[in-house]
């Protein structure tokens, strides 16, 4: 009976130690068929028999080894957000070999995605020596970035450089260092390295996004320089068609204006100032026109502009303080500005405009532009894509759990992203309404400054009996302008799309009658 | 031998706890839930705002969606505001090839019509030079075949034209646009021809003629153009009965026009 008592437990302590590690041989099976799916390029199945295999009570390195092929499966199929979610897994809790398998894909599924949370998460775990020669590139690049936002401009300029020099690297590494270097108001760095990253960009079409940003950095760092010429050159070459136009108008603007040609600085504004971007928010070029007009003494021209500010950017404001004011869950500020996310859209499609929102359109739109929010939207629509591509792959085979399983990550992270994006909206209308109490005082200056001249002008037109003719042209035939290859039309209040971008203005400077 | 209840027990009830750990490493492992959340928790671990209050419906305040520049804005510079753009279609050191369908509209008895062609060099945006080719035929209206079969009376053209060939002096003297409903923008141009050339009629050749034309044209692209133009052709030639005289000739032509090389610029 001793014997029998001391038996049975040598058998439950030897039981205990093996219960880690129960051999199935279905499971391995079952593992090796997934693999086989995996190499045959069949991702499908492979996900599907991998799914399971991760699931059941094999041993850890089984497991493992289905999620982190699971992990890829789903990546291969474009699937990048699912597959990301194995493969934390495997950095949470996986081996070491895993751990830094996972890593290495996981870098790339968070740069693709360009998703904060995942990429704030996968620098945190990583080390570039852990990394291969791809991943690491992106990896300093995103070190560099971060460093960029926390106001490290050296860290920024040694990650941005070890970037470069990686296989990896590429011109957003490039155009950030040159960046930093404007930061840090080094333009004579910064001027180098944007000129060579628009010679990479020199076979692109005029209206390529990133041959854009090149010749804007470009322009910009020309501007900082006060070489005013060039940076004018430079906005010139951004074409009608090409997204950025509308941020170049308010820039060559203040160009042409630094330069001293302020008559060529008022024409990119009266651009602005047409019903085509009437729905943009934009008082500084308002306050610019009033500026230049007052640079000019044409007193009489400044008070439409101030009274266009009053009545339009006044109330809009005072609603959007009003309505921050109130108690708003994230949930009314991401409506919000789905809702102008929306409109946009249709405005687009059909040329209408239908706004069903509380706060101003104008303002909401712009915020879209901002590039903490612009993020968000495109990572919710590769979400949103990512869901249409699971149930176009999942819904009518037999894998409904991985397409339960994916959905549900897709819709969690559609929620985190959500609840970003509203805090970030929130933000931005909190700085819009303290950036235009600075707007709001410059024109009461504006105001006086313009009571003061037309006052002054009054006297000295009382007191020389001056009459008006205050064009350039005014003694010229407008041949002068009707030159082969141009055509000639005046302004008479109508206003043509193709005309955006071709006004002149020929005002003269009345300062000189004096 | 002596028995010990409680050692027999606790080994009893070891048994029992270790077999059913080891069954249960045998169930499905974690919910999907589960671990959908602890990755979830991982990655928002600085966390968002998740307080849901309840919204304050305000009264609304009217508001315009846009901003409305004051209409002092957009008339007031009309003497001060001028538009200096680039032709949409240049023409300048530019070759034009055209082709179309000619008709002889003031012609009561015979069907006159055929083909155009035309090919012009450019000098300027105003001038250019063009050769003119047309070739004619004519049949019998649906009138004049009524009248031969019903009222037994016959008609004949005094002067059927059949083909001209004629180098001409090209002027563009208007140009405008036209919104083609709200959507798209058509530039075009009305331009004046003048030249001379020679004209073969059915009873007689190379008759020395004056050709006089004014049209429109509409740029499609940069390259691409539609053309109107209506011609007149005056030449003295033999008429059937084989006398001198002085005939015009008008003429309608639509076609197609095409430029190149392309424009040097967008």
């Amino acid at each position: 009976m001793k014997k029998l008592r001391w038996t049975l437990l040598f058998l439950v302590f030897a039981v205990q130690a093996g219960a880690e590690a129960p051999a199935n041989p279905a499971i391995e099976r079952e593992l090796k068929q997934g693999l086989q799916f995996y190499n045959n390029k069949d991702y499908v199945h492979a996900a599907d028999t991998l799914f399971r295999v991760s699931k059941a009570p094999g041993t850890a390195q089984q497991r493992q080894q289905a999620q982190f092929f699971l992990g890829l499966s789903f990546y291969r199929m474009q699937m990048k957000q699912t597959a990301a979610f194995p493969l934390v897994q495997l950095v949470r809790e996986g081996s070491p070999e895993y751990k830094k398998k996972a890593l290495d894909v996981l870098v790339a599924i968070a740069d693709a995605l360009d998703e904060s949370s995942l990429l704030d998460y996968s620098l945190a775990k990583v080390t570039p020596e852990q990394l291969s020669e791809t991943a690491a590139g992106v990896v300093y690049f995103r070190f560099g970035e971060l460093a960029l936002k926390n106001g490290d401009t050296d860290k920024a300029i040694s990650w941005f450089r070890n970037s470069i020099a990686q296989k990896g690297g590429s011109e957003q590494a490039l155009y950030s260092l040159a960046i930093t270097h404007v930061m840090r108001k080094e333009v004579d760095r910064a001027i180098p390295l944007f000129t060579q990253l628009l010679d990479k960009y020199e076979k692109a079409p005029v209206t390529d996004r990133k041959k854009g940003m090149a010749i804007l950095g470009l322009a910009r760092a020309y501007y900082q320089a006060h070489k005013w010429p060039e940076a004018v050159d430079l906005y010139r070459r951004i074409p009608k068609d090409h997204p950025f136009y509308r941020e170049t108008l308010m820039e060559l603007s203040w160009s042409l204006f630094r330069n001293g040609k302020f008559r060529s600085a008022l024409s990119p504004l009266h651009t602005l100032h047409t019903p085509y971007y009437s729905s943009f928010y934009d008082p500084e070029s308002l306050l610019l026109h009033g500026i230049i007009l007052l640079f000019s003494c044409r007193f009489d021209e400044i008070p439409p502009l101030i009274t266009s500010f009053d009545e339009n950017y006044h109330p809009a404001v005072a609603k959007v303080q009003e309505w921050i004011q109130g108690s708003r869950s994230s949930q009314d500020y991401f409506v919000e500005i789905d809702k102008a996310y929306r409109t946009l859209n249709y405005m687009k499609k059909t040329g209408d405009l239908k706004v069903e929102a509380q706060l101003p359109f104008f303002i909401m739109r712009t915020l879209l532009d901002e590039g903490d929010v612009a993020i968000e939207v495109r990572y919710l629509d590769k979400l949103k894509k990512e869901k249409q591509l699971l149930q176009k792959t999942f819904a009518n085979g037999p894998q409904k759990k991985l397409l339960a399983y994916g959905l549900k990550i897709v819709d969690g992270r559609a929620k985190a992203s959500k609840t970003r994006m509203a805090l970030r909206v929130q933000e931005h209308l909190k700085n819009k309404v303290e950036e235009f109490g600075e707007f709001a005082t410059q024109f009461e200056f504006l105001k006086y400054e313009t009571l003061s001249g037309q006052r002054t002008q009054l006297k000295t037109k009382i007191a020389n009996n001056n009459t008006e003719g205050s064009s350039v042209d005014a003694q010229r035939s407008r041949e002068f302008y009707i030159q082969n290859g141009f055509r000639f039309w005046p302004f008479q209040g109508e206003f043509w799309r193709d005309e955006m971008g071709s006004y002149q203005y020929v005002g003269a400077n009345t300062c000189e009658r004096k | 031998m002596k028995k010990h209840p409680i050692l027999e027990g606790l080994i009893a009830a070891l048994l029992i706890l270790s077999s059913s750990h080891v069954f249960a490493q045998a169930e499905p492992a974690a919910e999907n839930d589960s671990e959908i959340q602890g990755v979830e928790k991982e990655l928002e671990k600085k966390g968002g705002d998740s307080d849901v209050i309840a919204p304050v419906k305000l009264a609304p305040l009217k508001v315009s969606p846009t901003v409305a520049f004051p209409e002092t804005i957009r008339n007031k510079t009309s003497s001060d505001t001028i538009i200096i753009q680039k032709n949409y279609m240049p023409k300048t050191e530019r070759m034009q090839v055209f082709g179309g369908l000619t008709l002889a509209p003031n012609d009561v008895f015979y069907k006159t019509m055929g083909l155009q062609f035309r090919a012009a060099y450019h000098f300027s945006e105003k001038w250019g030079a063009e050769f003119v080719g047309l070739f004619l035929s004519s049949s019998k209206s649906a009138e004049l075949r009524a009248l031969e079969d019903k009222q037994g009376y016959g008609a004949q053209t005094m002067v059927s034209p059949r083909s001209y060939l004629g180098l001409d002096a090209y002027f563009n003297s208007m140009y405008g646009k036209a919104a083609l409903n709200d959507r798209q923008i058509i530039p075009f141009e009305i331009y004046q021809t003048i030249g001379f050339g020679k004209m073969n009629t059915a009873v007689s050749n190379n008759a020395t003629a004056v050709h006089f034309g004014l049209g429109q044209m509409f740029s499609i692209s940069r390259s691409d153009a539609l053309r109107i133009d209506l011609s007149l052709i005056i030449y003295q030639s033999k008429d059937i009965n084989q006398l001198t005289q002085l005939t015009n000739t008008l003429l309608l032509t639509v076609g197609y026009g095409r430029f190149f090389p392309e424009a040097q610029y967008r």
